[in-house]
């Protein structure tokens, strides 16, 4: 039991972000973070152990909210784009945000919303949780190339929308930060 | 052209070492993918920003769930299974006991309307403690015509009533086991139906001798 105390502690964050992701809405995404905890739980006894608990853990939460993003493709919900669906405009989530950051923040959202799930679900994977290629590779049951060059089809569908929404990217983006060779490591 | 694909590994640290010392040296001088290597930055910082903690309400919640709904261990579903099959049976026995407690559709006592004895009425109470509560008492009245003269063999006492008529009998029967009817041949008699027994006041006593008839 403490182990998995402490499973819950240090990823309910990621893995309540990522449900945020998947079904736009907090009170969905508590729900979802619930179910997977519990089914974790439920399921510790049968980890086999062939993937690190960290892997097993998100390819859990990558189902369980794939289905429900699939039901609720079903029942043809629309997505709505309105600030109160948003958590960004719930002041209870971010209340010292300052307008400027709100307004980028959410232009991400819609893009997110935009572009197809298959570039959205890799790319919260990838940028949510801070898993490695090989680990989304498990988890979506791809090669490390495809999850590669998926990651950077996404990023480029992405960026497109938001240059095109033009409050996030400029067209014409400063050299503002020096290239270097970047860091794959978990967000934590 | 950028090689948007090196520029994201290069961002997640997924480029090999050598592949990542090229680009970036070729980055140096390509505004182009320095763009979109700024650009893919930009939206990473942007994920860390929409990123929110989940409620307080959360690991409580789930803690409180896996407390509450956790499969309970085998031994403790066998008991509760036991405990089940036990407060059934209690509660089987309770509705036969109750169910088996004399019953008389006017809470009267059942009489023999062909008893023997002049002047004598026998009120019999109807001990049907330990039978089934659908057969009644009726099995026990007197005998219809065709049947000889019933001895009644009960295993308790009946009450008699005084001949004076009085209905306080002079010792309360005790409710026993069951009463049975037989006729002097030691069969047992079968009885009429409850509403053809007469009531106390109905059955017809033996006149009593008048002066004329004594003359």
């Amino acid at each position: 039991m403490e182990d998995f105390t402490e499973l819950v502690k240090t990823h309910q964050k990621h893995v309540y972000n990522i449900c945020l992701r998947f079904c736009c809405n907090p009170e969905d995404a508590f729900d979802l973070s619930q179910e997977i905890f519990l089914k974790a739980w439920r399921g510790l006894d049968g980890f086999r152990g062939d993937s690190s608990v960290f892997t097993w853990l998100y390819r859990l939460t990558y189902n369980v909210c794939a289905d429900f993003a699939r039901k609720k493709s079903r029942r043809r919900e629309t997505v709505s784009l309105d600030d109160k669906d948003l958590p960004l405009n719930d002041e209870r989530y971010e209340p010292a945000l300052a307008l400027e950051r709100k307004e980028l923040s959410r232009s991400l959202e819609k893009a997110l919303e935009l572009i197809s799930p298959e570039h959205k679900h890799i790319l919260v994977l990838r940028e949510t949780a801070g898993l490695s290629y090989r680990e989304i590779a498990d988890i979506l049951s791809l090669e490390e190339g495809t999850v590669k060059s998926r990651i950077a089809r996404a990023r480029l569908a992405l960026r497109e929308l938001l240059i095109k929404d033009g409050n996030y990217l400029p067209e014409q983006t400063s050299n503002k930060q020096k290239p270097t060779k970047g860091g794959g490591g978990r967000h934590v | 052209m950028c090689d948007a694909e090196a520029i994201s590994a290069l961002i997640d640290g997924e480029l090999p070492e050598s592949n990542a010392a090229d680009l970036l040296s070729h980055m140096e001088t390509c505004p182009s993918c320095r763009a979109l290597h700024d650009d893919f930055l930009a939206m990473r910082d942007g994920f860390e920003a929409i990123a929110i903690d989940p409620p307080d309400t959360l690991a409580p919640g789930i803690r409180y769930k896996v407390e509450l709904g956790g499969d309970p261990p085998r031994s403790r579903r066998i008991i509760g299974s036991l405990i089940g099959v036990a407060a059934c049976l209690i509660a089987a026995l309770f509705i036969s006991h109750f169910s088996a407690l004399p019953q008389s559709a006017n809470n009267e006592p059942m009489y023999d309307s062909a008893a023997p004895g002049a002047g004598t009425d026998y009120g019999i109470m109807n001990g049907t403690a330990g039978r089934s509560g659908a057969q009644d008492s009726s099995d026990f009245s007197a005998a219809s015509e065709g049947y000889d003269t019933p001895s009644i063999v009960p295993e308790y006492r009946a009450f008699e009533y005084a001949e004076d008529g009085a209905s306080e009998p002079e010792s309360a029967p005790v409710a026993d086991e069951k009463l049975t009817l037989t006729d002097s041949a030691g069969s047992v008699l079968q009885t009429p139906e409850p509403s053809e027994e007469p009531s106390p006041s109905e059955v017809e006593a033996e006149p009593e001798p008048t002066s004329e008839s004594l003359e």
